[in-house]
């Protein structure tokens, strides 16, 4: 029986994605030439005069601000071909497919079909980007000093580090927001002071026109011009509709709580047949894990099944195979869990070492000594410090 | 798992990296920037400045390889670099956050369609918040990065039996705060 240490071990291995992009790799390479490559070779050089040597100091002081900020302005590519990025330039989305933007900081904006947006300016962990219409999907990392300002239309999201998801219409003026985590401050007609908007909130708001003020004379000045369209002084917004909604609990929101009867129960009451035919991925997996601890094997299996058949050659399904050889190998089940193990270890998941390790188990408690033994030795071959090699030393000594 | 064999660099790279050629560097980053990247994230729980430590772990190595006796410990002579750096960044950012001056845990957040999986690693690294900085990082390396223990001993430059006695009291208090988070252990057990 696997420790909790190794447990976790396995959850920051499957959970916990370090991979850099190619293009912040190749940044952060460069980056280190540079700085291997032009280091003072000895810091503790003497100098003839304190003169020299405070200005010397003052030079180098302004010479690393300017390295400093040059090297931490942030760069960004377009589109699937990672062409590079220029602020100022509008880029837009086909009405087919999105299009991503990716900042040498981790952060991602995919502008999403039909959408357009423009970036107006980045800093050191600074970005300030216009929406100019339709939706896009910000993923931004947190770091010490990250800073976006996000505008659309007379709106502004200020975001240290967040993820979510912005609609501007400009045909009905109408901004939306949806969070998925992390929390951002919005600002715009009638909520000036900022609102706050967290974790899975939804904030949506719409600038309406006063149909019973006076029109104004015609002769109204035009506003100054700025990189950040404003409304026309005519259309100034009297009236301001906006609302922060709380979504119901999500299935997946539930487990977390500990909450699986609730799930069930809403599994029930929507239909199991329907459920299974229309829940997405991850809401049959909380279906499938709230089953299996609140004893519901037969429901567990079904969600999972589910999960397979309308999600194939996803993460999801994959994992799903785990779990479903998990439950078989419980049971007694032992040659159905050879073969979800097998299934497992040809798509590829993260828990190789394990699944591995337990068809090999398998395998000899249904009494097939040849095929344990093959086993054995492809495990030590794969996994010679895996958590199951003490087992393969046992049975290929 | 052991660390893949083919990455230590030859005498004639280990010159040029001495020598500062720019080439030999580059080929140094491209070798062990993935290695160093993975282990500082997950030690530490944050993509937050791990660029910056990983550029701080490699400007250190290439200023004291040149002191470095026996080409094929390179790897263990990177790893022990990125394992001190880990453990003062580790020791900082505590001291940080008991003076008020940084927030809780931004951890890697799991992909965002998985709210279980962002919980609990959220979880996970409070528990390993609780950790000193030694046990974490050995912790890590031993049960995520799966490094053997004769590696780690010689990353860490002490003997077997001393990266055990190590390992087994950072296993210990780390099950003992796990005892007491059902959600914790609930999702630990969730692939079981």
């Amino acid at each position: 029986m696997a420790t909790d240490s190794e447990l976790a071990g396995r959850a920051l291995r499957e959970h916990v994605a370090v991979e850099s992009s190619a293009t912040t790799h190749a940044i952060e390479r460069a980056r280190l030439v540079t700085a291997a490559t032009t280091r003072p070779s000895d810091p503790w050089r003497p100098v003839a005069a304190t003169a020299f040597v405070a200005a010397a100091l003052a030079l180098v002081v302004v010479l690393w601000q300017r390295w400093h900020t040059t090297q931490d302005a942030m760069a960004f590519t377009v589109g699937p071909d990672v062409r590079a990025g220029e602020v100022g330039l509008y880029y837009a989305a086909t009405a087919n497919a999105p299009l991503p933007l990716r900042f040498s900081d981790g952060s991602t904006v995919a502008v999403q079909p039909s959408g357009g947006v423009r970036v107006q300016r980045t800093g050191n962990r600074q970005v300030a980007l216009f929406v100019e219409t339709g939706r896009a999907r910000f993923d931004v990392v947190h770091r010490e000093g990250t800073k976006w300002e996000v505008a659309a239309g007379p709106y502004s999201v200020s975001v240290t580090g967040t993820a979510f998801d912005l609609t501007w219409k400009p045909e009905t003026r109408s901004f939306e927001l949806a969070m998925r985590s992390g929390s951002v401050t919005v600002r715009g007609p009638g909520i000036e002071s900022g609102v706050v908007v967290k974790d899975t909130e939804h904030f949506a708001s719409r600038v309406t026109v006063d149909v019973d003020r006076p029109k104004p004379p015609a002769a109204v000045p035009p506003p100054p011009a700025s990189a950040a369209p404003e409304p026309p002084r005519s259309l100034q917004p009297e009236r301001v509709k906006t609302s922060i909604e709380k979504p119901t609990p999500s299935w997946t929101e539930l487990l977390a709580k500990g909450d699986y009867a609730s799930i069930v129960r809403a599994a029930e009451e929507r239909g199991i047949d329907q459920a299974l035919a229309d829940a997405s991925a991850d809401e049959l997996r909380a279906l499938a894990d709230a089953a299996r601890f609140s004893g519901r094997p037969a429901l567990a299996q079904r969600a999972l099944l589910a999960v397979r058949s309308r999600f194939p050659g996803t993460k999801a399904a994959t994992g799903a195979a785990f779990v479903i050889g998990r439950m078989a190998d419980t049971s007694g089940d032992l040659r159905s869990a050879v073969t979800w193990y097998d299934r497992y270890l040809a798509e590829g998941g993260p828990l190789a070492a394990e699944a591995a390790g337990r068809k090999m188990v398998a395998l000899r408690r249904a009494g097939d000594a040849a095929a344990s033994r093959a086993a054995a030795v492809e495990y030590l071959q794969r996994f010679p410090s895996g958590p199951y090699a003490r087992q393969a030393r046992e049975l290929a000594p | 798992m052991p660390l893949p064999r083919g990455r230590n660099p030859d005498a004639v790279l280990l010159r040029e990296i001495v020598e500062g050629r720019p080439t030999a560097i580059a080929e140094l980053f491209d070798r062990y920037g993935g290695l160093v990247r993975r282990m500082l994230t997950r030690t530490l729980g944050t993509a937050h400045d791990v660029d910056d430590l990983a550029q701080e772990t490699f400007l250190t190595v290439i200023r004291r390889c040149r002191t470095l006796r026996d080409i094929n410990a390179f790897d263990s002579f990177v790893i022990g670099i990125a394992i001190r750096v880990a453990k003062n960044e580790v020791r900082k950012r505590r001291l940080r956050r008991l003076v008020g001056l940084e927030q809780a845990n931004d951890v890697p957040a799991p992909p965002s369609h998985d709210p279980i999986a962002r919980e609990g690693i959220r979880r996970l690294y409070r528990a390993l918040d609780r950790l000193d900085a030694g046990s974490r990082v050995l912790f890590v390396l031993r049960h995520v990065e799966e490094l053997e223990l004769t590696e780690l001993a010689k990353a860490e430059g002490c003997s077997l039996a001393t990266v055990k006695r190590r390992l087994a009291r950072a296993d210990q208090r780390f099950e003992s705060i796990a005892a007491g988070d059902p959600l914790l252990r609930t999702f630990l057990r969730r692939n079981t």
